[in-house]
């Protein structure tokens, strides 16, 4: 292990381990970047191009304009994924204060049913869901898909939430009530000051779960024009982007967008969310 | 978290007893699990007991216990029960293994090396249908970096079908799930080393310890409930794992990668059978349950130990 000397074979091994850490971690993403500039005849040239010989932006102007309505998709993305991450803060800031401030009788069974909630399969959840979305009206809108991406974000936001006012010392709180603060104007005026890292990470979170999911859009999202990003490249895979690689990975750079540039914004309050959560429940 | 050691100074305050209050603040969280998890359940339980068509939305009439009859005769439900424990079991060993040996490789990296653990992490943040379309390409039989270089190597004649053979379909979802999974075992890991106290890690090298002593006695033990909690939820997370598979191969060729999720969605939406695919989806449900209260047990367990 690093951090104490070692020997010059060591070292190198050390950090020969490390480098193909990096490399199997890497390649595939740099393999992604590399072919999403590429022309389609070095793409199918068969032989290991490690740069593009001809670099192209081809494909990521193909992507705004072809028949595939990329841009339509990319607008309900945002939509759905913007509305799960507001739903989710204002819900989660609530019910996190009253878990981690207040006492009351069923609280424990109710905590633990947020926990268990983060565990549960998405996919049983679509069939019932279909047919109440068919007989409510609420296929192929956007509002449904927030309802149903919230179905994931809450019980992990209301969780965090806790956690994160559970660190915030209560003596703040008993200080303002002297001040002749009720539980709201605690909320307002001393918490959500204090917790403003933990609501942009809930919220990051809620977007990304949303951004990322493919099963409630593919199965609730008929029309094309109600698509979001996931299943609208899916199916453009077998249509559009048919042997078309350099699309397909332009298009993928743009959906992994948001989430990369989300998670550097984050990445603190995310891994330290993550694992407190873990470890100390 | 951060400020414990402050509220373990001060006297604590006494909590606050109110209920209507608390039940106020719960309301819109509850309210709105209760519409979109909790009915649901209840609905998919009522759905396993009928007959039910996609195509024929307001017909269903009582089945009793036909469906889950149906899932002892179906030799497909055997097989996609099979094939999740294949490649979920594959996912997680060998992540479990990477994750590991990446945590030990970047622990006590300093400086600008730090920034080598962000890195590592890069697979974790990409979108699991990014990850799919990544590797569906990959294992592409023509235009493959993975043939490419296998032919480079000599190993392959470089046109192997990756993934229309029902074997190889598999290996292929599993190694695109371990390359997104191990990211997370190195960060459950790496911040359980950060935990192990420098002191009694150098009084063991005094006592003439050596490196596999030092994992065997001092590391694994720490590590030990962090093992348990990650494995336990990537076998969840596994168990319910749809996008990477369903981008590859959509559950193919044929049935080779049909986990039971797969199946269920496969059933429900290819087939349009709303009951058979309701039946399947609560015997799932049942073992996630199962798993779940185990993880949560767990939890409890250690952090009041």
């Amino acid at each position: 292990m690093p951090g104490r000397r070692l020997s010059p074979l060591r070292r190198v091994i050390h950090t020969a381990l490390v480098l193909l850490a990096l490399a199997w971690s890497l390649f595939p993403l740099y393999w992604m970047a590399v072919t999403a500039f590429k022309r389609n005849l070095d793409i199918f040239s068969f032989e290991l191009q490690l740069l593009p010989t001809t670099p192209t932006f081809e494909n990521f102007a193909n992507l705004f304009d072809s028949d595939v309505p990329v841009r339509t998709y990319f607008i309900n993305s945002v939509i759905t994924a913007l509305g799960t991450c507001l739903v989710t803060i204002f819900v989660s800031v609530l019910a996190g204060y009253a878990f981690s401030r207040l006492r009351f009788r069923g609280q424990r069974p109710l905590e633990m049913s947020m926990l268990v909630g983060q565990m549960f399969p998405l996919l049983v959840l679509i069939i019932p869901l279909y047919l109440i979305y068919l007989r409510a009206g609420l296929l192929n809108t956007n509002a449904g898909l927030i309802l149903a991406f919230c179905s994931i974000a809450v019980p992990v936001g209301v969780w965090f939430m806790k956690n994160f006012i559970d660190s915030v010392p209560r003596e703040l709180d008993e200080a303002a009530r002297i001040d002749g603060c009720g539980d709201l104007g605690i909320i307002r005026h001393i918490l959500l000051p204090l917790i403003g890292p933990g609501i942009v990470a809930v919220g990051v979170f809620a977007f990304l779960e949303a951004w990322n999911n493919l099963v409630f859009p593919l199965a609730f999202s008929t029309r094309p024009d109600a698509r979001t990003l996931p299943p609208g490249l899916l199916l453009a895979v077998d249509s559009q982007f048919r042997q078309d690689w350099g699309g397909l990975m332009a298009a993928s750079i743009l959906a992994s967008i948001p989430p990369i540039v989300g998670f550097i914004a984050v990445q603190r309050w995310i891994l330290r969310g993550l694992t407190s959560g873990a470890l100390k429940g | 978290m951060g400020t414990s050691a402050h509220q373990l100074e001060a006297a604590p305050a006494p909590f606050r007893t109110r209920v209507p209050l608390a039940f106020t603040l719960l309301f819109p969280a509850f309210l709105l699990l209760a519409a979109v998890l909790g009915y649901p359940v209840l609905y998919s339980i009522y759905l396993s007991f009928v007959n039910a068509q996609l195509t024929r939305p307001n017909d269903q009439t009582l089945a009793g216990l036909s469906n889950y009859a149906a899932l002892l005769d179906d030799p497909l439900f055997g097989q996609a029960l099979a094939i999740t424990l294949v490649i979920t079991v594959g996912a997680v060993a060998v992540s479990f293994v990477l994750g590991l040996s990446f945590a030990l490789l970047v622990d006590g990296l300093k400086g600008r090396l730090a920034g080598i653990r962000g890195l590592l992490l890069a697979p974790w943040v990409t979108p699991a249908i990014v990850v799919g379309f990544l590797f569906l390409y990959m294992f592409d039989q023509q235009a493959g970096v993975i043939n490419l270089v296998l032919e480079a190597f000599g190993a392959t004649d470089g046109r192997t079908a990756w993934l229309s053979d029902s074997t190889l379909s598999v290996v292929a979802v599993t190694v695109a799930t371990i390359w997104t999974q191990t990211p997370f075992y190195l960060l459950m890991f790496a911040a359980a080393l950060t935990a192990i106290p420098t002191e009694q890690r150098e009084s063991m090298l005094i006592d003439g310890a050596n490196r596999w002593n030092e994992f065997v006695h001092l590391t694994v033990p720490y590590l030990r409930n962090v093992m348990v909690v990650a494995t336990l939820l990537m076998f969840i997370r596994n168990f319910n794992a749809f996008p990477i598979i369903w981008t590859m191969t959509q559950g193919g060729p044929v049935y080779s990668t049909s986990t039971l999720v797969v199946y269920v969605y496969r059933v429900a939406f290819q087939q349009f059978d709303f009951g058979y695919a309701s039946a399947v989806g609560v015997v799932w449900l049942a073992v996630l349950l199962v798993l779940a209260l185990a993880y949560v047990r767990f939890l409890r367990r250690t952090s009041l130990a």
